[in-house]
């Protein structure tokens, strides 16, 4: 490799591990998520067709504006935020050490004041200032100069901010490539499998704590963790703020909703029977018949404006259900639990109306090395703005000691 | 019978006497009117304590859950700092540009809803306090920065004049105290930061999943630490100093109000 070539290397590098580059990227990273945070993000096409112009909608997606965070140029952005961040910060450490742990030198410092040799006694000079011990050293010109140091600590703190927005950028990254989710709902005496993982669920029992209000106060889960084998791993209550979590995986509470049993006949024979959830449709492929249960009223009240709940308690439960046959809708109607609806040569009856629980389960590795990222920058702002090193020299110059300081804002008046 | 909202309309009746008190002060140039704004400030924020207090007791909880409570937490956090910087540093003409600041948020939390309402199941955590009270301080701060960067420009624009170079402190004085007033929100922003991702983890699943208030938040700290990096390792103080520290500001209002009215996300309580 020629001195050309190694020179562009060079400068390719120290701009790389510049400040000015790093602001630069993370000025464009704000800049790309301010038009992250006025776009809706993740939605289908469809909405950006219909909620902007044309031009503003084909814009939104050629620049993948509706995924930014996703987007390959976020991604690049980031990615350079982080080299720079690596360069910066393994370039940066040799000379923090040495900050830490060289001899001050007066020639750098600022003169804070002389005062007579006799009149005056170092220790007593450091002690004002704050450092309780001191070095002496005699220089080459037979001078001797005391010396002490405090707070060293302090020039880490810039260091630590940098690794620890690094490793919370990497870790968080990973996460996000190697993240795990899913889904699972059911009814008190259910046993789901959690699909993609060796664990099954079993709901023990579901409950929902209101006030006095009616309003909720939580909403609870109690889980027994099964592994392939059928072994219990794990029981407890699962309720929101408080997830269960287990080799990795967390188990969220989400959601809830209400299912009933349902059973449907042809005549007088079953030919289905199911726990049947709010939202849902039941298909039946043989008989060519669907059914959706639509929505549930736990208070059902008919009123001019339309039916509805008037509470959240079963006190009059009902369910709206759509029938379909041959993939068209052809009725609709509001049941009675326990009513048998016919139609033509069909029954069918809800029952047993009570609430489902809806966890949410992933897994998102990384999260410790993201964690131990945003303690270091805890760690490194306090060092970098209530850490500030102080380094004092006393100098031997004829009959006086003169009296240096790094910062001179941050001694006493002297003398 | 009297009670939280009694309290807080009288606060918000004493907040703005004194910007109107000090604005006389200001433009008659009348000096014993910066003292009654202090008063009329002081005399506030007691009725804005007992406020809070009022609404902490009727709660059971501290306030800071809901829109109004967040609002009125902020504008105490703003008002308490103005006294504290007030009482140390001792310059007069501060009210000036920190009160239309207390008076932009006081009168954004009288436009709020204020039943108080139990708390959600999301908002069942021991979080919230860490994570509500470091934003209240972190906002505190940068409001205090951006009242005394406005101080530094007016002053800049205005040299020549007496009775400012009298009752302002001199540029380094302003510009030490925007730095520290950004150094310590910044610090508390992070730790809003950090917490609120500790707690979107426990509560949702994911510590960052690019909400609207996340988004803002990160590009508020974006702001500030370009602001600390180029002062700190490039030397910008002064002027342009206080131009960061102005549109530092204008972010945070944003994160706070702008987010909340405009977009929609997670933190729609907040």
């Amino acid at each position: 490799m020629n001195k050309e070539n190694t020179n562009t290397i060079n400068k390719s590098i120290n701009f790389l591990k510049s400040m000015k580059f790093g602001l630069i990227f993370l000025g464009l990273s704000g800049a790309i998520s301010v038009i992250g945070s006025l776009i809706p993000q993740g939605n289908e096409a469809t909405f950006y067709e219909n909620n902007y112009s044309s031009f503003w909608s084909s814009m939104i997606l050629a620049l993948k504006f509706d995924d930014i965070y996703h987007a390959w140029y976020f991604v690049i952005l980031f990615g350079a935020l982080c080299l720079s961040l690596l360069l910066c910060s393994v370039t940066k450490i040799s000379g923090i050490m040495k900050r830490m742990t060289r001899i001050p030198d007066n020639k750098t410092m600022v003169k804070l004041s002389k005062v007579d040799q006799e009149a005056a006694d170092v220790k007593e000079i450091f002690k004002a200032q704050g450092f309780n011990k001191f070095k002496m050293l005699q220089k080459d010109n037979n001078k001797i100069m005391y010396y002490s140091k405090k707070h060293r600590l302090g020039y880490l703190g810039s260091w630590f901010i940098h690794v620890g927005v690094l490793l919370t950028i990497v870790f968080y990254g990973y996460g996000q490539i190697a993240f795990f989710s899913t889904n699972i709902y059911g009814v008190p005496g259910e046993i789901k499998a959690v699909q993609g993982t060796d664990y099954q669920v079993d709901i023990q029992d579901f409950y929902v704590d209101y006030r006095e209000d009616g309003s909720v106060e939580q909403y609870t889960s109690n889980v027994e963790l099964i592994n392939n084998d059928g072994k219990l791993v794990k029981s407890t209550n699962v309720y929101v703020n408080k997830p269960m979590r287990h080799d990795g995986y967390a188990f969220y509470q989400t959601a809830t909703g209400w299912a009933t049993d349902f059973k449907i006949y042809r005549g007088d024979e079953l030919i289905k029977e199911d726990i049947f959830y709010e939202s849902t449709g039941i298909i039946e492929e043989r008989e060519e018949i669907a059914i959706q249960f639509t929505r549930f009223f736990p208070d059902f009240r008919a009123t001019e404006g339309g039916i509805v709940s008037v509470s959240s308690q079963p006190n009059n439960p009902k369910v709206l259900y759509t029938i379909f046959f041959r993939g068209h809708r052809v009725a609709m109607g509001v049941a009675e639990i326990g009513e048998t609806i016919n139609w033509y040569h069909y029954n069918f009856v809800f029952d047993n109306p009570r609430m489902y629980t809806y966890l949410h389960i992933n897994k998102m590795p990384g999260k410790i090395g993201a964690m131990v990222g945003s303690l270091l920058i805890m760690v490194g702002l306090f060092l970098c703005f209530y850490m500030k090193p102080k380094e004092m020299v006393v100098m031997m110059e004829g009959n006086r000691l003169v009296i240096f300081g790094n910062d001179k804002n941050r001694f006493q008046s002297i003398g | 019978m009297f009670d939280e909202r009694h309290a807080f309309a009288i606060t918000l009746i004493l907040y703005s006497l004194s910007m109107v008190t000090y604005f006389i002060f200001f433009m008659l140039r009348r000096e014993n009117y910066a003292s009654y704004g202090s008063l009329l400030v002081k005399l506030g924020l007691i009725f804005h304590t007992v406020s809070l207090a009022s609404r902490t007791v009727a709660a059971s909880r501290l306030p800071l859950a809901s829109q109004y409570e967040f609002a009125t937490t902020f504008a105490w956090g703003i008002a308490l700092s103005f006294v504290g910087f007030e009482w140390k540093y001792k310059f007069k003409a501060m009210g000036t540009f920190v009160t239309p600041l207390l008076l932009v948020v006081a009168f954004y939390a009288a436009m709020q809803n204020r039943d108080i309402r139990p708390l959600m199941p999301a908002l069942q955590s021991n979080w919230i306090v860490l994570h509500v009270s470091t934003a209240v301080f972190s906002y505190g701060a940068f409001a205090i920065a951006c009242g005394v960067s406005i101080m530094y420009l007016v002053r800049d624009k205005f040299k020549a004049d007496a009775f400012i170079n009298k009752y302002m402190p001199n540029f380094e004085m302003l510009d030490i105290i925007s730095y520290r007033a950004i150094a310590l929100g910044f610090i508390m922003l992070t730790v809003v930061i950090i917490s609120g991702a500790i707690w979107a983890e426990q509560a949702w699943g994911r510590y960052w999943q690019w909400d609207p208030k996340e988004t803002w938040s990160f590009i508020t700290w974006i702001i500030y630490s370009i602001y600390l990096h180029v002062r700190l390792n490039k030397g910008w103080k002064n002027k342009k100093a206080a131009w960061f520290a102005v549109l530092g500001f204008m972010a945070v209002l944003f994160t706070y109000i702008g987010v909340n009215t405009i977009l929609v996300g997670y933190h729609s309580y907040a």
